[in-house]
């Protein structure tokens, strides 16, 4: 007789935080109490301003950065922001908008929502916590009082049917890279390159890299005041390259970014082994933008699974 | 299983065409790099207008060939290759944001892929070669990029070739009223010896202003649009007229049909248009463009 499984979506308590903050969320709501282990398939990021500045206009996708622990095992390295973790759906609140979900909205109830398909489904043994880290990095450069954010997250999976735990599990791995491209207001564009230890596999195992994302953030400030433009994922002057740890080229020369990371979905899909620290590189080279009012960043985030024990 | 190293193949230069021209590209950039075979999995297109506050256009077609292997009959608009991934940065929607600074700077543009249902083995030494035509009425910049994968290990003995067919309607001006476009066996057919597997077919209405040519992709008209379609064996395939909109929904403009089709065989389309109540829209055409698209599998020689 087969068993069936039933869904299961666990939710986190929001957590509040300023800027520069850390906070982490009540791990018992996390933690699987069923009679039986969960296999999560989504990982869902709900973000949202809660008091009001309105000199602080952003994205908080790419602010509220999260790293996530499932038992002993780590999903990142570092701090990941949530719009880093997923690709680009058709919902207007995924945008690189300033609508609802800024730290400015006006009634400051609206979410921000992402939501994560993982590469594989996590298996969670019951009772095994999964903990959620969160922290606000400002955009650069930065204007302090961005106000009061709120972060909450949802696994959403199933009561497995089996309760044995498999002897070898697919546990995520996240790492990212956080790029100036251009400072300021009537800067030139930079040639920028990811380090070492940004795209890295960081595990001691070999990562199975399912895609690489990468979003552009374009940011104006001024005085006191930041705020951010929408659509900039297919900015057309910035060009870049991605190579391995052999310095083998992934793409055979500087290529537009749009043509690297599709922009309906932000995404490149690799389906690639990076072995043990080792890591994959994107470098950026000088550009000049007809954008001459503020700053840009590049976000690349390099999403896999690795094999672990539990 | 990791397959090998990922690789995107990009034309160093955007391939300028002037309305009505077609091109043949240099292919050294698109030629597989690798000492093996190669996985082709997508490929993207964007097209750009010199001037950045336009909308691009949609009827850019393409044709392509691995060998003597041809993907369509002849060239299809690239944006019926494939449905919609995302209706906010479909046809450049947005730029028609101005920059934040009151002007359309660095704005977006149309942005398409065609992702295969089955990857393309491409072998040694082999390239796609592309040709592309612009039938747009105003000046194209047209920039492709293949995202291909190093394939190690013995050739496959078989190969998925897509494939590609479409039909243009004729389609009328605002305030038309009520006629017919009806395909001909020609347009939706698999000219090839082997059927064809047809993954999905693709709807869009092209709202052409006549007044400086910008296109975009009109769900408003569709409530004028009805469908009707048949096979080659004369059997209904929609039976009664079906409005547009609800054979090739908005959000994704697809309709996931999953069928074969025999070689020789074709579908016939009428598309029942009335854009009567559309007349303060009159010095804008519409068009119907309806694609199909999937793969067929061929012995493995060039």
């Amino acid at each position: 007789m087969i068993k069936s499984e039933r869904p299961v979506i666990l939710t986190s308590n929001e957590v509040t935080m300023t800027e520069g903050q850390t906070a982490i969320a009540d791990m018992s709501r996390l933690q699987p109490i069923m009679d039986a282990p969960v296999w999560v398939d989504r990982i869902n990021f709900m973000v949202r301003g809660i008091s009001q500045n309105v000199n602080y206009l952003v994205n908080m996708g790419g602010d509220i950065a999260c790293r996530i622990q499932v038992g002993r095992h780590f999903l990142s390295s570092d701090f990941i922001p949530v719009w880093s973790y997923c690709q680009q759906t058709i919902q207007a609140n995924n945008q690189n908008s300033v609508g609802g979900g800024s730290q400015a909205s006006a009634n400051n109830t609206s979410h921000k929502k992402w939501t994560w398909k993982l590469p594989k489904p996590l298996f969670v043994p019951r009772g095994a916590p999964i903990v959620p880290l969160w922290t606000w990095i400002p955009p650069p450069p930065s204007v302090a009082g961005g106000g009061t954010a709120a972060a909450q997250i949802s696994m959403v999976g199933r009561v497995a049917a089996d309760p044995t735990a498999p002897d070898e599990v697919d546990i995520p791995w996240v790492a990212r890279w956080v790029g100036e491209l251009k400072a300021s207001a009537g800067a030139a564009g930079l040639a920028t390159r990811s380090g070492e230890n940004d795209l890295y596999n960081a595990t001691s195992k070999a990562v199975h890299v399912q895609r690489l994302i990468g979003r552009i953030r374009r940011i104006r400030h001024g005085g006191t005041r930041i705020w951010e433009d929408e659509f900039a994922d297919a900015t057309r002057s910035i060009q870049a390259r991605v190579y391995n740890w052999n310095g083998e080229a992934l793409t055979g020369d500087f290529f537009r970014w749009s043509s690297i990371f599709e922009p309906s979905r932000c995404t490149w899909n690799l389906n690639y082994d990076v072995p043990s620290t080792k890591s994959l590189f994107i470098e950026t080279q000088p550009f000049t933008s007809i954008y001459t009012i503020g700053a840009m960043t590049a976000y690349v985030s390099m999403i896999g699974t690795r094999k672990e024990t539990l | 299983m990791s397959a090998g190293l990922p690789r995107l193949l990009s034309l160093p230069n955007a391939v300028s065409l002037i309305n009505g021209q077609s091109a043949i590209i240099d292919t050294t950039e698109l030629r597989n790099p690798f000492r093996s075979g190669m996985w082709m999995h997508s490929m993207r297109f964007q097209v750009e207008r010199s001037t950045l506050a336009a909308l691009s256009a949609p009827l850019v077609q393409a044709q392509f060939w691995l060998g003597r292997h041809q993907f369509s009959a002849g060239v299809c608009p690239i944006y019926t290759l494939d449905r919609i991934y995302n209706p906010l940065t479909d046809m450049g929607r947005n730029s028609m944001l101005t920059g934040a600074d009151g002007t359309s700077t660095e704005v977006a543009f149309p942005n398409w892929q065609w992702k295969f249902q089955k990857p393309l083995y491409v072998p040694e030494g082999a390239v796609v070669v592309p040709k592309l035509y612009n039938n747009s009425g105003v000046t194209v910049q047209v920039r492709l990029t293949y995202v291909c994968q190093e394939a190690p290990g013995p050739a496959p003995q078989e190969l998925y070739i897509p494939f590609a067919a479409n039909f243009i309607g004729a389609g009328g001006v605002g305030g038309a009223n009520v006629f017919t476009d009806i395909s001909q066996e020609s347009d939706l057919l698999n000219p090839f010896d082997e059927p064809v597997f047809v993954r999905r077919m693709v709807g869009r209405v092209a709202k052409d202003r006549t007044s400086d040519a910008q296109y975009s992709d009109q769900d408003l008209v569709g409530l004028g649009l009805k469908v009707r379609m048949s096979g080659s064996s004369g059997r209904a395939v929609v039976r009664d007229p079906v409005p547009f909109n609800h054979l090739f929904p908005t959000t994704h403009r697809q309709w996931l049909t999953n069928s074969v089709l025999a070689p020789r065989g074709y579908y016939v389309v009428a598309v029942e248009q009335d854009y009567s109540a559309f007349g303060g829209l009159s010095a804008n055409r519409f068009q119907p463009v309806i694609g199909m698209s999937g793969y067929r599998k061929v012995r493995a020689q060039l």
